[in-house]
């Protein structure tokens, strides 16, 4: 169902039923006039043939009188295929003629009976015939009739009526399928280009759009928007490279600043300071370790082996070590462990992408009036699922994106201690274990989860 | 301690080794693999410090090539790379312990002091004692002053490892390697957290406590006379 809506919403499929609405309109119209003029051209085909026969029978009425009009009216009405003959007196009774029975009203005044009427003729008892006829007085109050049945008329007009509807019919079927065909087509391609899309935005800068090879407009589109990402790989690759190695440089004589700072703490006389000086280096020391560390593991598989593990024992060891923190805070922290799941994965890595949610939780998640942490492991949609959630602030819908970039803090958060880098880390380990991070609202609080692929 | 460096930079060897000697440790210096690995196995020496990368050959290769020939010298291996994985090649080459450069001096001469430590600690004691603390590695329990105490599995585990390294430093970093198996560096105080529990259950109760904060640096466990910092 979903699917159609979405044909039903395509470019492709929209122009085609546009099209066939259109020519469908057009061929009914077209129907109507065809039709309305055959129906027009037999009529007044009719209406000549019959004012030719009653002037014909008025000339030879005045030349003979009524005496010789009864046996020629009676004449003409034997003629096989003949037209409709009727002469009645003054009273409506009918003196000759081929018509059986009509409705007597109908001879009253003269000229053309139009539309149609019904009779029924002589010898043709079972059915009612439909006819337009003209009726002319003759002298002696005498009243004739002379009319065509038009059967033969409605049934050419059925015929060309029956055809065209054929006709209208097979063109939307087969409007319908080309629309089908056409739109599906259009899908898949489109469909393929924002699944690459999908992932280019999910940050597989590497990823390109698929090219069919034909060079027809979807490849040229392409093409072009490859080229974009291919200048965005390389500005964003610039930017990764360039703060990986101020990261680097300046790690070494910060680390000698800590070093000499520490050498000197001895010999102080005013060692607070030098405390300081050693808290504040090893807080710079850790942003950069962590920048380093995110770009390591973004930057692939290669270095990072990946095994088939049991994760609950991981849920376990990280339950276990933020168990006192958390109680001491007056946290409740639960561990469901839903499944015993196996996925490829790296203890370590994992380990720590749990610690800096837990550790996020800590920091900005507890200001409920009944804080509580849940730790869990599910599996879901034959992925295995780790997640932590509080019930604490959470994050914004519209900010859950861009907190996992490096160095993106709350307004709210900016007052804490925090590098802005722990849920970068955790994004790039989902993404090493080709899995996602989601951040959700808890209602109250946050929702995040980690989604790796089970291990088979 | 006598310390065997096998480092390239020169620079840095020079830093190692005056520091080293400030803390009381005797150094020798070999800027290459090939004559490091030929001096460790002519001198026996406490601990060795590897740098990973050297010209020659690397370090992980010199330490590979010892440990098949029975030279067990507990070793630290100092990298420049840093990698997730490189720690687990460096365990499996042979290595004891393993550092990415840059360090703070203090987290490596804690390590070093207690890689010394593991020769003398490694025998199976059944039982560790600090002071009136005594440890039943069999039983997994701890008795105080006579005093029977209830040790969690992980608290157990905090507790042997400070014991064993009885009046060492040791860091939060080292702790979360050893007690919980987890390599990186915690940025949070959980550690603080169950240092404290077990302070409650160890020191509440008695007149010394044994169970010292090294500011800015780590833990130590230690007889309280015997404490320095």
């Amino acid at each position: 169902m979903q699917r159609l809506n979405q044909m039903l919403k395509t470019t492709a499929v929209r122009l085609t039923l546009v099209y066939t609405l259109l020519f469908g309109l057009l061929a009914v119209g077209v129907i109507a006039y065809v039709s309305y003029n055959t129906g027009n051209l037999i009529i007044s085909q009719i209406q000549s043939t019959v004012d030719e026969e009653i002037s014909q029978i008025a000339r030879q009425t005045r030349r003979g009188g009524v005496r010789r009009l009864i046996p020629m009216i009676e004449r003409r009405a034997r003629q096989p295929g003949a037209n409709l003959y009727l002469v009645s007196d003054a009273g409506g009774r009918i003196i000759a003629g081929n018509v059986r029975d009509l409705d007597r009203d109908l001879l009253r005044e003269d000229g053309w009976l139009i539309p149609p009427f019904s009779y029924q003729r002589f010898g043709d008892r079972d059915r009612d015939g439909q006819a337009i006829a003209k009726v002319f007085s003759l002298p002696g109050g005498l009243r004739l009739l002379v009319g065509r049945d038009i059967g033969d008329a409605e049934r050419f007009r059925q015929i060309v009526g029956r055809a065209s509807t054929l006709s209208l019919v097979v063109m939307v079927l087969t409007g319908l399928v080309l629309w089908f065909f056409v739109g599906r087509r259009a899908l898949k391609h489109i469909d393929s280009v924002s699944q690459s899309s999908q992932r280019i935005i999910a940050g597989d800068l590497s990823q390109r759009l698929p090219l069919s090879g034909s060079g027809d407009e979807f490849d040229r589109l392409s093409s072009s928007l490859n080229a974009l990402i291919s200048r965005v790989e390389k500005l964003n690759t610039g930017v990764t490279v360039m703060s990986d190695s101020i990261a680097h440089d300046l790690k070494t004589p910060l680390t000698r600043l800590r070093n000499r700072a520490e050498a000197a703490l001895p010999k102080s006389d005013d060692p607070e300071v030098l405390q300081e000086v050693i808290a504040d280096a090893d807080s710079l020391i850790n942003t950069f370790n962590a920048l380093l560390m995110i770009s390591q593991v973004e930057s692939g598989a290669r270095a990072v082996q990946l095994e088939a593990i049991p994760l609950a024992p991981i849920l376990r060891d990280v339950h276990e070590l933020f168990e006192p923190s958390t109680e001491e805070s007056g946290i409740e922290l639960v561990l469901d462990i839903d499944a015993e799941i196996d996925a490829r994965a790296n203890r370590e890595l994992i380990a720590q992408a749990l610690t800096n949610l837990l550790d996020n939780a800590l920091k900005y998640g507890s200001g409920a009036d009944d804080p509580k942490f849940v730790l869990r492991l599910f599996a879901d949609k034959g992925q295995a699922c780790i997640s932590v959630c509080d019930n604490g602030p959470g994050i914004p819908a519209d900010q859950q994106e861009a907190v996992t970039e490096r160095f993106v803090r709350l307004d709210s958060s900016r007052t804490q201690p925090g590098s802005g880098l722990g849920l970068s880390l955790v994004k790039a380990v989902a993404s090493l274990h080709s899995g996602q991070l989601v951040l959700k609202n808890n209602d109250p609080g946050l929702y995040a989860e980690f989604r790796l692929p089970i291990a088979v | 301690m006598n310390i065997l460096i096998v480092e390239d930079d020169q620079l840095l060897a020079e830093q190692l080794t005056e520091s080293l000697r400030e803390n009381g440790h005797e150094t020798v210096h070999i800027d290459d693999g090939v004559k490091g690995e030929a001096e460790a196995r002519r001198t026996a020496y406490d601990v060795m410090i590897v740098d990973r990368m050297m010209p020659g050959q690397d370090g992980l290769a010199m330490i590979s090539a010892l440990r098949e020939d029975g030279v067990n010298t507990p070793t630290l291996i100092l990298s420049a790379l840093g990698q997730v994985d490189d720690r687990v090649t460096g365990l499996r080459a042979g290595g004891d312990d393993y550092l990415a450069k840059p360090y703070a001096f203090s987290e490596l001469l804690a390590r070093v002091e207690i890689l010394g430590r593991r020769n003398e600690n490694q025998a199976a004691d059944t039982t560790l004692t600090v002071a009136d603390l005594v440890l039943d590695r069999i039983g997994h329990a701890a008795v105080r002053a006579g005093q029977k105490i209830v040790l969690q599995p992980r608290e157990y585990r905090l507790l042997e490892y400070l014991m064993r390294n009885e009046g060492k430093l040791v860091t939060r970093t080292m702790l979360l390697q050893h007690v919980w198996d987890l390599h990186f560096d915690p940025q949070t105080n959980v550690i603080d957290v169950h240092i404290s529990r077990l302070r409650g259950k160890i020191d509440k109760d008695f007149d010394q406590p044994l169970l010292q904060t090294v500011r800015g640096r780590g833990y130590r466990l230690a007889e309280p006379e015997l404490a320095k910092d």
